[in-house]
């Protein structure tokens, strides 16, 4: 599955990359800000987009909502990371339109599986 | 995973860095934008610290995001503690104090008193035990009973005294012994303190933590390097005899392992004293962190370095320093712009039964003369003979994600990697025309910022040593003229991007078996 990563600290950026393309066999784009995820996308269409629901230049759902109106993006998967995964957190995403939320610390070495079990992807390259 | 924690680690010196700035912000009055940064990179740490496996620096990253702002600065200070704790990766500095008491009563009293964060109490029944636990621990401060039943205690205080080790540890004297010729005599050999039984709890703890304050502040004066922090020579000296007498009386090996910084000279030459300082600073850090816990680091003088490896034969101590020596060859230095990596060599030896600190210091010396002598930028000791030449590869890519993929990927084959972000600093480390680098390969991205692929590969090609050696240029999908125009100046083969590491390696096997 070809992965569009955003996340705006260079540590989750790079543990997270690794961790979708060593144990997951993704391709994986990375963007750290709004801006820049908005250009990966219209330079390659992601199949699923794991985003960090707080960047400096936008909130996540905000910029859900930005990806949402890119042409062919409409109906993408977009997974959350977030520091805090409670259940209200968690119910708001969903409902503005997440295909799932996970939970900062996360394992490294669950990473790729929980992302494919929320885009409902089978996994493997 | 280990690979990434000591990334992370080493990227914790710049939080904790920022924390500290910010703190200081925050206690000259500058509240508001400093409350700011520090809940932002709180709330990273808070991501991250778990994710690398240090639950820790979540929790206490969790306490600053949420603490309100009048513990704010408290919750901060405990955050940074945990922070430089992780960074290098040891624990607190605990401060020994030593109770010398034969009663077993009062020696629990006096424990209790004692007992507090950061000290370590050790109770000794008897001058002898006594001498034993300074021998084995760092004390910084004695209780001392005039009463042992092995000798009088004016006699262990006086043996103290004459020692350099022990002449100025602070020495507080308890007895039941009244009358004032006892104290005064006491006060004449030396000590610092006197308690008669029973004494005031409060005044005790008083000069217990005024005496322990200033033992640390001189410990750290006096025994710390200022440049870097590590153990200084003088430190390293008492180490070494403690260390000493645990393996003798043990019957366990002990290594030591010398180190000196490759070319250093031509740091301080090129990019001024100021530099040299931080390479100092960051070579301490690196090679430190990356040896293991139980070893030991320290500063013997310039660019030298000495560690001590408890426990541990040649061979191992040999590959902790190997590790060490990877870290610290894939460290980027950068300044105005440019970016350089360095090397260090190094020799390993066992202690022998009866060396001195000077003669343990000598055999090190020697393995690493042959380890300068034979090319420099490797760890020699007697296992290793003659040093095998590892085969070294350059990378030159401007995206850290990439490289260090590679980089990764690379080193688990048992490759030497360079990795430079820019063409200056790939010129730089080929050296001057005459000098050889001892590439076996060059990986080359055709987009560099400034100085592009192709301009860097023609100027690879001019230099002699470097006409035959095998280059592979990266490039992007769909630029088929990059590629005819890379083959046309002499690169060897091309991977495009995105690649899996795996085709990667293949190639580079190839092209090195063709060789």
């Amino acid at each position: 599955m070809r992965l569009l990563l955003i996340d705006d600290d260079p540590e989750i950026l790079l543990v997270a990359r690794l961790a979708l393309e060593k144990f997951g066999g993704h391709e994986v784009d990375s963007a750290s800000s709004a801006a820049e995820a908005i250009e990966a996308v219209r330079a390659r269409a992601p199949d699923a987009i794991v985003l960090d629901v707080l960047l400096p230049d936008a909130r996540g759902p905000e910029l859900l909502g930005r990806l949402r109106r890119e042409p062919g993006l409409a109906a993408v998967p977009v997974v959350f990371l977030t520091g805090k995964a409670d259940d209200a957190r968690v119910a708001e995403l969903v409902s503005a339109g997440a295909a799932g939320v996970i939970g900062k610390p996360f394992d490294p070495l669950a990473l790729a599986a929980e992302v494919e079990r929320l885009v409902g992807d089978p996994g493997g390259p | 995973m280990e690979e990434l924690k000591t990334w992370y680690r080493e990227q914790l010196w710049a939080r904790i860095d920022a924390l500290e700035a910010a703190a200081a912000a925050l206690s000259e009055g500058g509240m508001g934008e400093a409350r700011g940064t520090i809940r932002r990179i709180a709330h990273s740490l808070r991501g991250s610290g778990g994710t690398y496996g240090f639950p820790r620096i979540t929790e206490a990253a969790a306490g600053v995001e949420e603490s309100a702002d009048p513990e704010l600065a408290e919750r901060l200070e405990e955050l940074v503690g945990i922070l430089r704790e992780v960074a290098m990766r040891g624990q607190p500095d605990q401060l020994g104090v030593l109770v010398i008491d034969d009663d077993p009563e009062i020696a629990r009293i006096l424990e209790h008193h004692l007992a507090g964060k950061n000290r370590e109490v050790h109770v000794a029944r008897s001058a002898e035990e006594a001498e034993q636990v300074l021998v084995n621990h760092d004390i910084a401060l004695v209780v001392l009973d005039l009463v042992l039943p092995d000798t009088d205690g004016r006699n262990l205080l006086m043996r103290l005294r004459e020692r350099p080790a022990t002449a100025s540890l602070p020495v507080i004297v308890l007895t039941v012994k009244g009358g004032t010729l006892a104290k005064s005599e006491c006060f004449a050999l030396g000590a610092d303190e006197f308690f008669e039984k029973p004494f005031d709890p409060e005044a005790f703890a008083t000069a217990v933590a005024a005496k322990l304050q200033r033992s640390q502040e001189m410990t750290e004066d006096s025994r710390r390097d200022v440049l870097t922090g590590l153990p200084n020579r003088a430190a390293f000296h008492e180490a070494f005899l403690r260390s000493k007498a645990l393996a003798d009386r043990q019957g366990t090996p002990l290594a030591i392992g010398f180190v000196d910084l490759d070319h250093f000279k031509r740091v301080n030459d090129m990019h001024g004293h100021a530099m040299g300082d931080e390479v100092l600073r960051r070579a301490a850090r690196v090679i430190g962190g990356s040896l293991r816990q139980s070893d030991l680091l320290a500063r013997w003088g310039g660019e030298e370095f000495v560690s001590l490896f408890p426990n541990t034969d040649s061979e191992g101590a040999r590959r902790a320093m190997e590790n060490a020596s990877q870290r610290f060859r894939e460290e980027r230095f950068s300044i105005d712009g440019n970016v350089f990596t360095l090397t260090f060599s190094a020799g390993v030896a066992p202690v022998q039964a009866d060396d001195s600190v000077e003669e343990a210091v000598a055999r090190a010396d020697y393995y690493l003369y042959l380890a300068k002598s034979t090319g420099r930028d490797r760890v020699v000791s007697e296992s290793v003979d003659p040093p095998r030449l590892r085969k070294r590869v350059l990378i030159a890519e401007d995206d850290e994600l990439v490289a260090t993929l590679i980089r990764h990927r690379l080193t688990q084959e048992g490759f030497d990697v360079i990795h430079c972000g820019d063409g200056e600093s790939v010129l730089g480390a080929i050296g001057e025309n005459g000098s050889d680098p001892g590439l076996s390969l060059v990986i080359l991205d055709v987009l560099l910022p400034e100085m592009d692929g192709f301009e860097l590969l023609s100027r690879i090609r001019e230099r002699r040593v470097m006409a035959s050696v095998p280059v592979i240029v990266l490039t992007v999908m769909g630029s088929e003229e990059d590629i005819v125009r890379g083959l046309a100046l002499g690169a060897d083969d091309y991977v495009v991007k995105p690649f899996s590491p795996t085709e990667l390696l293949a190639r580079v096997h190839r092209l090195l078996k063709r060789q």
